[in-house]
């Protein structure tokens, strides 16, 4: 049983509902993208006031932007949303093509909270207000805060660090928008497809013996379960040791 | 060739949000709104009615189905 407000709330039901679409997206995959109904979720199922709402990857050659999220309205109750990629990262850098679209994917998700927890006139406000304030930015030619971080680089820090910048101002305050952009990136449940029950069992075996030796091995089996998850789901290894290493006490009671 | 208008192009297509990663740029926001255009023609705004009526259809079948059980 889902309460109402888990959804948004709870960042691993935000992951258990959500991941499947972001699966369907196939954000690493440069080739034509279906477009992803929510309608067709069937883990969607309990939200009474879902919206006509899909979501579509598309590629763009890009100067400087990582990516674009767009949303379109199509009727009242039926909007149209797109995540467009930067092409270049097809190239050789599929792990900054999943990180930018985990990205604007927690940008639809923040659209889908205010979808599904205001009126529409707020929401009519609220867009045409953020959308009039965007077209002036871009107009005046604005910068982001990151810019630095994306000249110097491919890390972590090109992902908005900060909630601000995913809030629309009209869904709850206290959404949590970057857990749920790090556990969408790299999860647990992810990281247990690769770091399985045998695998568990023998680092808390490891971990608990007297012998020194015993847990450097220990210690090395956990890097390399990291790296081969985080090197085969495209993830930075830095942001996958930061996540794994919270979970590493948990597998010693195993 | 004459400058394209942003907020002209938005409003032809109803996109009411624009949200960037990286350095805002307008010319990637064109070519966004670009791949949305190709998109378009080949998947039109009624194909895509036509998925959520059949869909909705199927999704309030499952809903009575699993409220029976």
């Amino acid at each position: 049983m889902i309460y109402p407000r888990e959804y948004r709330k709870d960042v691993n039901v935000v992951v258990n509902l959500f991941r499947p679409i972001l699966r369907q997206l196939k954000i690493r995959k440069f080739e034509d993208h279906d477009t992803v109904y929510l309608t067709d979720a069937k883990q969607l199922n309990f939200i009474l006031n879902l919206p006509n709402i899909c979501i579509t990857v598309l590629f763009a050659d890009m100067e400087k932007q990582n990516g674009v999220f767009f949303h379109r309205q199509i009727d009242s109750d039926t909007y149209d949303c797109y995540i467009v990629i930067n092409s270049r990262f097809y190239n050789d850098d599929l792990m900054h093509a999943k990180l930018c679209g985990v990205h604007e994917f927690c940008h639809f998700l923040a659209l889908f909270y205010a979808l599904t927890s205001t009126s529409s006139i707020i929401q009519r406000e609220t867009f045409s207000k953020r959308l009039n304030s965007r077209i002036d930015e871009l107009n005046n030619g604005s910068f982001t805060s990151f810019y630095t971080a994306l000249t110097q680089g491919i890390t972590s820090d090109v992902a908005e660090t900060n909630n601000a910048h995913y809030f629309l101002g009209i869904e709850e305050n206290d959404i949590d928008y970057v857990s749920i952009h790090k556990n969408l990136l790299f999860s647990k449940e992810l990281f247990e497809e690769y770091f399985i029950d045998y695998e568990q069992k023998t680092f808390s075996t490891l971990m608990k013996s007297d012998d020194i030796e015993d847990r450097r091995h220990g210690v090395e089996l956990y890097i390399k379960m990291v790296h081969k998850a985080a090197d085969e789901k495209s993830v930075d290894r830095k942001i996958a040791a930061d996540r794994a290493y919270k979970w590493a006490f948990d597998y010693l009671s195993k | 060739m004459a400058e394209r208008d942003l907020a002209e192009e938005l409003e032809k297509l109803n996109i009411r949000s624009v949200e960037c990663s990286g350095v805002y740029s307008k010319a990637d926001v064109f070519s966004g709104i670009d791949a949305i255009k190709a998109h378009m023609a080949l998947h039109p705004d009624s194909e895509k009615i036509a998925h959520f009526k059949e869909s909705r259809l199927n999704r309030a079948n499952l809903i009575k189905a699993e409220s029976i059980k």
